[in-house]
Formats: C-alpha cells, structure tokens, sequence
C-alpha cells in the first residue's frame, strides 16, 4: 500500500505555528513579489478567493475581511517541510518527498488493520510536535492515495487519515471524485474528457483501457490503471544527478555587487542549462561566496544562502532570480569575495512535478520560451542570449512587504516569551 | 589550502567535496585511527532536533528557578506537559514562560511564576490558551 502524506495550506500553517493567535483567521501568502496568492487557509477558501489571485484584484475583500497576507518566507517554509519530512522518513519503510509539502510514504512495515492508526498517529505527532497539519490517504496506487489524501483533508471526521482499501471504498471514492483534480489530469486532458461526457474520476476508470489510451496516450492510460487500483506510475525513475554546481575563483578579488551578481546569475544559467539537458529541475538553490583564506590582512567571509522553491523548476528567469535575491539578503559590501557558485540541489525528474500548481505563472510559456532560448544558444553558441540580471532591482525580484521573521533559521529572529 | 566550512549539517554535506581543492599526501596521521567524533552540545541538547525550537526570554518572572531576562531556551513542543514542567503557552496573544500545574480535580491548570513578585494565572477552559512546547534547557551566557 501507498500513503500519500500531504500538508494542509501549507504555507499559511507554516506561518500559523509562530502566530497561534491566526487560528480560524483568514490567511493568505503570496508569491514571490507580493503578487499573487499561492496559499490560502480554509477561512481565506470559504471567503472565494481564488488560488493565484493577484492581490491587487483582491484587496478591497483583503480589507473588508481582514485577511491577514504574508510574503513568501522560504526559509521558513523550506526548514519546516525539512522537519516534516524527516519524521515521515524516520517511521516509513520507503519514503519519497515530492514536493515542499507532499511526499509518498511505504508503510509496508506495518501490518495492514493497523497501516490507519500508524497514519493517524503521525498525523497526531507531527501537527503537535511540528505545528503543521498533514492528511494522509492510504491506497494500492499513488493515484488512489492522492484522492484518498483530499477526502482526508476535506472531512474532518477522518482525523486527517483516509484510506481506499475495499472495491466498494474505491467506487463510492471516485464517484463523488471530479476528474480534473485527479492527479495527472491537466486542463487538456480534463477538456477532452469532459467533451466525451467524463466528469468523474469513476466514469474515466470505468472506461476500456483502449478509450484511455487512444484519448490521452500513454500518461492517460498510466492514470486510468491508477484509479483502478494498480501500482503504475513510478516517480523515482532513472538514477540521475543529485546536484549540479558551478563555481569559479576569480583572478582579482571582487567586491563590486553588481559584478558580482552576474557572476551568479551565468553560475545560474549553467547550471541550468545542465538541469535541462536530463529533463530534470531543482528544488533548492544554493549560492555562496567566500574571501580568500589566504589574505589574513583583509575582512574575512563566507556567504552562504540556501533557497527552497515554491516549484521546482529548471528555468533560467526564476532561478537567477531566487539567486540573486539570496545572494543579495548575504552580500557584505567591501569584502573581497575570490571565489564564488552556485549549486542546484534536491535535483528530481521534471515529469515529477505537479502541473498547474501556481496559476500564476504561465509554465507552458515559461518552457517555450527557455526552449527557445536554448535553440538561439545552441546556433550561435553559448550565450547569444542572457537575462539582464544585473539591472534587475532588488524590489523587482524579491518583494516582500509582509515577511514573517526567520523564526527557525536565524538566531536574531527566534520568538520572543514573556517570563 | 582549502577553506574551512561547518558541514555538520549533513543535508549539505555533499558540499564538502567542492572545497577540498588539494589535499596532500603525506605521512598518515597516527591518530586518524582513534577519532572521536567532537562534543556537540546543541546536538545533546535536542535529541527531537525536528520539534525542537529555540526562543529568547524576556523578564524576571522565572528568576528564581535560574531562567533570566535575556537567555535563550530550548523548546521541545513533541513533549507532553508534566506538572512541574517549565512550558512555552501562548495566552491571550502573547508567549508566556511559567511552570505548569494541573488542579488534582482536572478542571484548571496554573501557570506558576517564580519570583514573589508575579502572581500565578488561572487557566480555565474560557482562556484563550494554548500550550506552545516544554521548555528542556535554558542557556545563559555568563560573559558580557
């Protein structure tokens, strides 16, 4: 059986475990540079503010309410999905993160009456001990498991567990199962479906193998096998590249930031480039900067910034910008920095992420466009065409009017109690 | 020669490589045999490093059971409130230090001050009150 462990609201419960006073409040965080909302607490749901709104369209429901919004805060976000992840890791037989707040757990090890109460206690262990609530669904496929994780998260009367184990439990599942939230049904797909008269999940599972595969190919046909209950989508795939680093010690010392910021942003694209050669992306971005050990007469430093994506991607724009804004939030103006890089981590296979996530950005154009980018590179050699990072203000990168503090990793930042 | 980074975290441990820029072969240590790994107090002091936070203290109201303005304590919020424990409780909108006591009857719980200066506070089911996490440590620094 897969488990499919899944943090609820994930950023707005990231923000609520330093601000118990936001419980049963209306919550939103928004991206990157305060536009849009990419997470939304239940209160926020129920008011109709929809995934991916801007917040300008937003704002007069923002005020009437008194919806509280956050900027982005990955650090925060990045280590408590860390904790999460390393509790799911430490009590299941196998264990695969799939993104910041999702990851496929084997719980084999657990005899099968008991596989619930095991769930259930995790869940328990971790919204007490971590603060953030988590809903596991329990079935014979990932697919399955998904849906079983959004009845868990949408009922509060499963306790944050639900499980497909019973033909009967399958059927009466996916009958009230819209098939555009299943997982793998993009909005094509869920447009041809829908034109073919498919509106449930059931009704697509119950269709001949071969209507699946004519209809939507080989994915299509992956998830239609899913949702009658066989193991047929593996995420892991081919062994591939863990990290991808580029990094160079500059001839003479640098201290300009600019300079110094292109240097990040080629690192960036190099990286990238390589990312994209094996149809893989990074979900964390490591940038750092060091002065030479060697001159004791100067101001020594060692700059080091670890970004964790709201998306994985393999982009070059929005990795040059997470970067960037990471090298500039650890930048010492003055220090001579002789060798600088970047290193793209958590590297997994593209087709492992989740589509249509962020309304907001537009993937499919953001491909195309890299794409041909890559197809200028290519005929003109290296670098015919680059970002123009360096005139890229901090403001227009990285937004963020309403941070939390780095209440878990920064020692400045940590809360504050009354004795 | 390389430039020294902490590495004990050991997601990042595979960065270790890309500074070991030249390492020289010479005669063997005799002691590389025998290494111990080095104390780490921080990894002693939270054996649940995943609910383990950290917080700063602000006031005198636990003087008297050695935890002072200004020191940072060790919050573990997996473990479950003894009497007698030293919690973190967020209460009416504020983060409290205190040490906790449950009534013999079960129908309210105090949150105990240590110094005759501050009264203890009743916590009934009307409180807005949550406990946060238990306090495991408390460090103070004794050198200006």
């Amino acid at each position: 059986m897969f488990a499919l462990a899944d943090c609820n609201n994930f950023f707005v419960s990231c923000e609520r475990v330093f601000r118990p006073d936001l419980e049963g409040r209306p919550v939103v965080v928004l991206s990157g540079n305060d536009g849009c909302v990419v997470s939304r607490s239940n209160e926020a749901k129920a008011l109709g503010i929809p995934m991916g709104a801007p917040l300008y369209q937003i704002k007069e429901l923002v005020d009437r309410e008194r919806v509280v919004c956050f900027s982005s805060n990955f650090s925060l976000y990045g280590d408590l999905s860390d904790r999460v992840m390393s509790i799911l890791r430490k009590h299941t037989s196998r264990f695969e993160q799939y993104s910041i707040d999702e990851s496929f757990l084997n719980i084999d090890h657990v005899p099968a009456e008991q596989q619930k109460s095991y769930c259930e206690q995790l869940v328990r262990y971790i919204r007490v001990g971590v603060g953030i609530p988590v809903s596991i669904g329990i079935a014979s496929s990932k697919t399955l498991a998904k849906v079983a994780a959004k009845y868990a998260k949408k009922y509060p009367g499963y306790h944050g567990v639900c499980e497909i184990r019973t033909e009967q439990q399958r059927v009466k599942a996916l009958s009230d199962f819209e098939i555009g939230d299943v997982w793998g049904i993009g909005r094509k797909a869920k447009a041809k479906l829908t034109a073919a008269g498919i509106t449930t999940a059931l009704q697509f599972a119950d269709q001949p193998a071969a209507f699946a595969r004519k209809l939507l190919n080989k994915p299509g046909w992956l998830t239609w096998q899913e949702l009658r209950g066989v193991d047929a989508i593996d995420i892991t795939q081919l062994p591939m590249k863990q990290s991808v680093t580029t990094s160079r010690t500059f001839a003479t010392a640098l201290s300009d930031q600019s300079l110094l910021e292109q240097q990040i942003a080629n690192f960036c694209a190099h990286c990238a480039r390589q990312l994209r050669t094996q149809q893989s992306v990074a979900q964390q971005v490591y940038v750092y900067a060091h002065t030479s050990a060697f001159r004791t007469d100067i101001q020594q430093h060692y700059l080091s910034e670890l970004v964790t994506l709201p998306v994985p991607t393999s982009g070059d724009r929005e990795l040059i910008a997470y970067a960037l804004a990471a090298f500039r939030r650890a930048y010492r103006p003055g220090v001579l920095y002789k060798k600088a890089g970047v290193v793209l981590m958590k590297i997994i296979p593209e087709a492992a992420v989740v589509p249509d996530l962020f309304e907001a950005t537009d993937r499919d154009k953001e491909k195309r466009l890299q794409r041909a980018l890559d197809q200028i590179d290519d005929r003109h050699g290296r670098r015919a065409i680059i970002y123009g990072s360096q005139l890229l203000s901090d403001e227009r990168v990285y937004k963020t009017e309403h941070k939390s503090p780095l209440y878990t990793t920064d020692l400045r930042d940590i809360i504050t109690i009354k004795a | 020669m390389a430039k020294l980074i902490d590495i004990s975290d050991s997601e990042q441990g595979e960065l270790a490589l890309e500074f070991a820029e030249s390492i020289h072969a010479g005669f063997p240590s005799p002691a590389a045999d025998h290494a111990g790994e080095r104390i780490n107090l921080a990894r002693e002091m939270t054996p649940h490093p995943e609910t383990t936070f950290y917080a700063h203290v602000e006031g005198d109201s636990m003087r008297d059971a050695g935890i002072l303005d200004g020191d940072i304590v060790v919050v573990d919020r997996s473990l479950t409130p003894k009497n007698g424990d030293y919690i973190v409780a967020y209460i009416d909108g504020e983060y409290t230090l205190k040490e906790f006591r449950v009534d013999p009857d079960g129908q309210s719980a105090w949150l105990i001050p240590h110094n005759p200066d501050f009264q203890p506070i009743k916590v009934t089911a009307e409180s807005n009150f949550v406990v946060w996490g238990v306090i495991t440590y408390a460090v103070h620094k004794t050198r200006a």
